[in-house]
């Protein structure tokens, strides 16, 4: 039934990527199961009938299929598969913890759900359940760590669970009003977590935002802010609002490069971050 | 030009609204583990048992008839173990989603099955809400590993036991590259093993995999070079 369906389709397609995105995002959505499998996590980008396939499954089989669906569309050139999934990761995370052996007789628990890597577990001490966490960062197909193992004197913080990747582009709003959109964002490479946001104000009326310029008095001409991570909650129409007020300008603070460095060059940055769009604290390199 | 799209996520065609019970099956050679996850699963709403079998090849045959969403797959069984199930049911029926449930946590079994196909690996010592948890986490998509599967896989790990390529195989894989030394081509080992073609094929892939080498010559030549076939 699903290749008649795409045998349907195959019928109307015409050259243009833009609609062959568009076929091979219907070849995905038609197909019941890979909805189920997380198609909802791919990544679709086609140049010149070259389909790059990014994002993450939850299995290696999906992969497979997901594959087989794309070539299936008339107009596919070639297809670059760079789908991971989740069965394949937390097996590589799991042995990357094994491979360390600061890990031994630790009682680690490893999950894995559209790319972040939930730990689970008791560690022997809070520096042993930090060093999991790291070791498993330093998968470069792993997007994030939600790292919930129990250690003496550690209480595990609710905040862990949220888990946000604003968009590069994004537009953000204070709770009462635009504030800017995301220019770049501060990444912890020890969970390959965003833990701020740098915010680009220029496009916005400076008297909309004049309170928290004011506030701000060393604000540089490239009138950026930085929002920790705390305060960005990410809407279902994909923009960006924060937990903060434009009239409270005290909660904002000024972006300073110097603070921040790029990442070492061999370092990959999360999906589906590009290396451009990252920087790292100065503290935690 | 370049253009790039992200998938929405939209309900899947022809979905009510309101989601029926997701159906489950429950697959082991005892009995009383069958009655057992049957009086576990009773307990939740949103869960369904669907039907039982005390084989593999049971399992397979009620597939097309019970049209599980997930099955609770037993490993070790008569007739036809977890694993080939496995690799028969998800060839068959791809949107069925398997859970290993099992006593044993081998590094190698934990492969060998979540290679098979299956999206979870948990022992039986798992408690209602894990297995729930479990059930609902494959009927979404995402895998499922038990702790102590982890730590199998950790342990692996600091054995140095994957070291060498061919380490992990299978005992089945190993009876497979036995037969390919021996110069038999897939339907000869089919016949010989009394398994279909296709799950020959599928052994013969992870054992390419698993010895890191790009074809069948290459992997005979493995395998009498390190022993890893005695015949």
């Amino acid at each position: 039934m699903f290749e008649a369906q795409l045998a349907t389709k195959m019928k109307a397609l015409s050259a243009s990527d833009q609609i062959l995105a568009g076929q091979i995002n219907d070849a995905l959505q038609m197909n019941k199961y890979l909805h189920l499998a997380g198609a909802g996590g791919i990544e679709i980008q086609v140049k010149d009938g070259v389909v790059t396939l990014s994002g993450h499954v939850g299995m290696t089989m999906n992969i497979i299929d997901v594959d087989y669906a794309v070539h299936s569309v008339l107009g596919v050139v070639r297809v670059e598969n760079h789908l991971v999934a989740d069965d394949k990761l937390m097996m590589a995370v799991a042995r990357a913890l094994g491979n360390d052996d600061r890990m031994h007789h630790e009682q680690m628990g490893v999950n894995a759900q559209r790319g972040f890597i939930y730990l689970t577990g008791q560690a022997s001490s809070a520096a042993i359940r930090l060093l999991a966490a790291q070791i498993a960062a330093g998968l470069p197909q792993v997007r994030g760590i939600v790292n919930r193992i129990q250690a003496p004197d550690v209480v595990l913080d609710d905040a862990e669970e949220d888990l946000i990747q604003p968009a590069i582009d994004q537009a953000v709003y204070a709770a009462d009003g635009e504030l800017g959109h995301v220019h770049k964002l501060i990444v912890n490479p020890h969970s390959r977590r965003v833990s701020a946001a740098v915010v680009d104000t220029r496009d916005v009326d400076i008297p909309r935002i004049a309170s928290v310029l004011l506030s701000n008095t060393h604000l540089p001409q490239e009138r950026q802010l930085l929002i920790p991570s705390d305060a960005l909650r990410c809407a279902a129409s994909g923009a960006i609002f924060l937990k903060l007020r434009l009239k409270q300008p005290v909660n904002f603070i000024n972006f300073n490069p110097n603070n921040f460095v790029v990442p070492p060059a061999d370092w990959h940055p999360p999906y589906p971050y590009q290396p451009g769009d990252v920087l790292f604290s100065r503290q935690r390199v | 030009m370049k253009h790039t799209t992200f998938i929405k996520e939209q309900p899947p065609p022809n979905e009510p609204l309101t989601q029926p019970p997701i159906r489950v099956m429950v697959v082991d050679d005892q009995a009383v583990v069958r009655s057992g996850l049957n009086a576990f699963l009773s307990i939740y709403d949103e869960l369904a048992l669907v039907g039982e079998a005390n084989d593999g090849a049971k399992a397979v045959n009620l597939c097309g008839q019970l049209r599980p969403d997930v099955i609770l797959m037993d490993l070790m069984m008569p007739r036809m173990n977890g694993v080939e199930a496995t690799i028969a049911i998800r060839k068959h029926y791809p949107n069925i989603q398997i859970i290993a449930l099992t006593s044993f946590a081998e590094a190698a079994l934990v492969t060998e099955v979540l290679e098979a196909g299956a999206i979870g690996y948990l022992l039986k010592n798992v408690t209602a809400d894990e297995l729930a948890d479990a059930i609902y986490a494959a009927h979404a998509g995402s895998p499922t590993l038990a702790q102590e599967a982890t730590q199998s896989l950790m342990d692996q790990m600091r054995q140095g036991q994957l070291n060498q390529p061919g380490s992990d195989l299978t005992q089945r894989e190993v009876e497979v590259l036995r037969l390919m030394v021996a110069g038999l081509n897939n339907t000869a080992i089919a016949e010989e093993l009394i398994i279909s073609r296709s799950t020959v094929k599928f052994h013969v892939s992870n054992v390419l995999s698993k010895l890191q080498v790009p074809n069948r010559m290459k992997a005979i030549s493995y395998a009498i070079r390190h022993r890893l076939a005695p015949t």
